[in-house]
């Protein structure tokens, strides 16, 4: 199988358009063409894109929305003129495809950051959460309590020496921990005082602001597994409200299409999927209304304010 | 320009009509009809709605054979990608059809095509048409759509066609169905929109004006092709009787 695409265009000014015209015809209808500099007349560049369509139907009203969005650059073609006409060589359609779906998760994965960033705190309140992150939180109340910790009680912990290594470097991280004369000891940003909150408070904000910086660590070597969902869920929805540009009202078997689109995976019954579902209702970060599921209005809207600033309404 | 070519690869002739599309109405044929999640999944939708009318009028077996998958494999829908302007007319599709005694027929152009598209509404010896329209069509006939177009600095804004299969076409009125539409409980919305701005919108595609497809039964047998000699069992038994020590 070749490794590139090449395709001979009759003579012009510009290839553009007949380019563009051979690959709806051949790829797919929905590409765009569009030049880049070139060296020079007889030497051009092109990028190919995708227009992206996605469509919201708002389960309360009925209205439907269509969202037509230029997707990133997913591949180049370079042309050069030639006495015969424009002689064109780029990526193969496969690697196109596969090209266009890798910038396409990176979106998802931007959004991502973006729901960390306002709604780790609820993520956190959540009981499956709490479990997962009790470890983490029983060093923090630990450090509080005695200012530091030694080996011989961390392994109280009953975890493999190895986890509570990655625990350490977690909270070493985000600067509540650091290493000093075999002991580890408050670091510099560990909180003085509770400021008036109460313990539950207290922890809970430490724990969250964990989350928000140490997400990726947590998830993709600490492997806390049962945080994800409620990533995947709510971004599968702040994601589609970003589109509508307003907070919309999803059916239920909507938002579970959306996510299996955003995140596919395999091997997840009906029964798990809308278990998971009420886990990210119960946290209040999503809410059910007449049927329907539709964020919190605070939350959605800070959503929309920082994917703006952060320039995902538009990419 | 117009264009008229049509495809097929299949090998037996179907049988005679088994009915007419006047047998059952525009609300019943929709009630037929699977609706598709993704709005990129149009044009795969509608062709296994056309597929679905062409069983009733041609006696075909697509509904009882065919996924909504195998036509999406078939006419290279991939998520995220629009089928491509070409995939209807490609042997990977044509041959599938051809295995349940269809050929698939398709003209651009704007000549003559209203009519066209008359009288393959009115036939029975041909499915529905299947016509790409302007996506600005779906906020014709439901005034609850609204399209965003997200633009890129120094790019032109994104566009887009849609496609729907045609269910009655006059002078006045044309009636069809959106394999995208999906409602609330209770709606009252048609899909049928005055003939001027269907014509405006057909002919106002973005991707190729005044498109349409449809499907008729095989026009005439084609012969199998003829299998490459292979090895006889005479050559086998040479060849193991060589490799013998």
């Amino acid at each position: 199988m070749t490794d590139y695409f090449r395709v001979n265009l009759p003579p012009g000014e510009n290839p553009r358009a007949d380019l563009q015209t051979y690959l709806r015809s051949r790829w797919t209808r929905n590409v765009v063409v569009s030049e880049v500099e070139g060296r020079d007349r007889y030497h051009r560049s092109f990028e190919i894109r995708v227009t992206r369509t996605d469509m919201i139907l708002d389960g309360k009203t009925g209205a439907r929305t269509f969202v037509l969005s230029l997707g990133p650059a997913a591949g180049r073609i370079s042309a050069d003129l030639t006495p015969r006409g424009w002689s064109l060589v780029g990526p193969p359609k496969r690697k196109f495809f596969s090209e266009f779906q890798r910038v396409s998760s990176d979106l998802v994965q931007r959004s991502e950051n973006v729901v960390l960033s306002v709604a780790h705190e609820k993520i956190v309140e959540a009981p499956l959460v709490q479990q997962a992150l009790s470890p983490i939180r029983n060093i923090i109340v630990w450090l509080d309590r005695n200012e530091s910790v030694d080996w011989a009680t961390l392994r109280g912990l009953h975890k493999p020496e190895p986890q509570i290594e990655k625990y350490l470097r977690l909270l070493e991280d985000v600067e509540y921990a650091r290493r000093e004369n075999g002991y580890w000891v408050q670091g510099a940003k560990f909180p003085k005082g509770t400021s008036g909150q109460s313990p539950k408070e207290f922890y809970d904000g430490m724990l969250a602001r964990a989350v928000e910086l140490g997400f990726p660590y947590m998830r993709q070597v600490i492997r806390l597994t049962q945080m994800v969902g409620y990533f995947f869920w709510s971004n599968s929805y702040f994601l589609t409200a970003l589109e509508a540009d307003k907070r919309v009202a999803l059916q239920e078997d909507d938002l579970v299409n959306r996510k299996a689109r955003y995140y596919p995976s395999k091997g997840q019954s009906q029964i798990e999927t809308m278990g998971q579902l009420q886990r990210v209702i119960d946290t209040r970060l999503l809410v059910r209304e007449d049927g329907n599921v539709i964020g919190d209005p605070e939350t959605t809207q800070e959503y929309l304010n920082a994917a703006k600033r952060s320039g995902l309404g538009v990419a | 320009m117009v264009g008229t070519s049509r495809a097929h690869g299949g090998r037996t002739a179907p049988e005679p009509p088994h009915g007419r599309k006047v047998d059952r109405t525009s609300a019943e044929w929709r009630a037929k009809f699977n609706r598709v999640y993704l709005p990129d999944q149009c044009y795969p939708g509608a062709v296994m709605a056309a597929l679905v009318s062409a069983d009733h009028v041609l006696g075909s077996d697509c509904e009882a054979r065919l996924k909504m998958g195998d036509v999406n494999r078939h006419l290279g829908y991939r998520r995220g990608m629009y089928t491509s302007v070409g995939a209807p007319m490609e042997p990977l599709f044509t041959r599938m059809i051809g295995g349940h005694g269809l050929e698939v027929h398709r003209s651009t152009g704007a000549s003559g095509s209203f009519e066209e598209l008359k009288a393959l509404v009115e036939s029975d010896a041909c499915s529905f048409p299947i016509v790409g329209v302007d996506l600005a069509l779906v906020a014709d006939y439901d005034g609850r759509v609204t399209v965003r177009r997200l633009s890129l600095p120094d790019l032109p804004p994104p566009e887009s066609d849609h496609a729907v299969v045609v269910l009655r076409a006059d002078d006045n009125e044309v009636e069809f169905w959106d394999p995208t539409r999906r409602d609330v409980k209770g709606s009252l919305i048609e899909e049928k929109v005055p003939t001027p701005t269907f014509l405006r919108r057909w002919n106002g595609d973005p991707i190729v004006a005044n498109d349409r497809v449809w499907f008729t039964r095989l026009g005439r047998p084609v012969a199998r092709r003829k299998a490459r000699p292979g090895p006889t069992l005479k050559d086998w038994s040479h060849a193991s009787t060589r490799r013998r020590p």
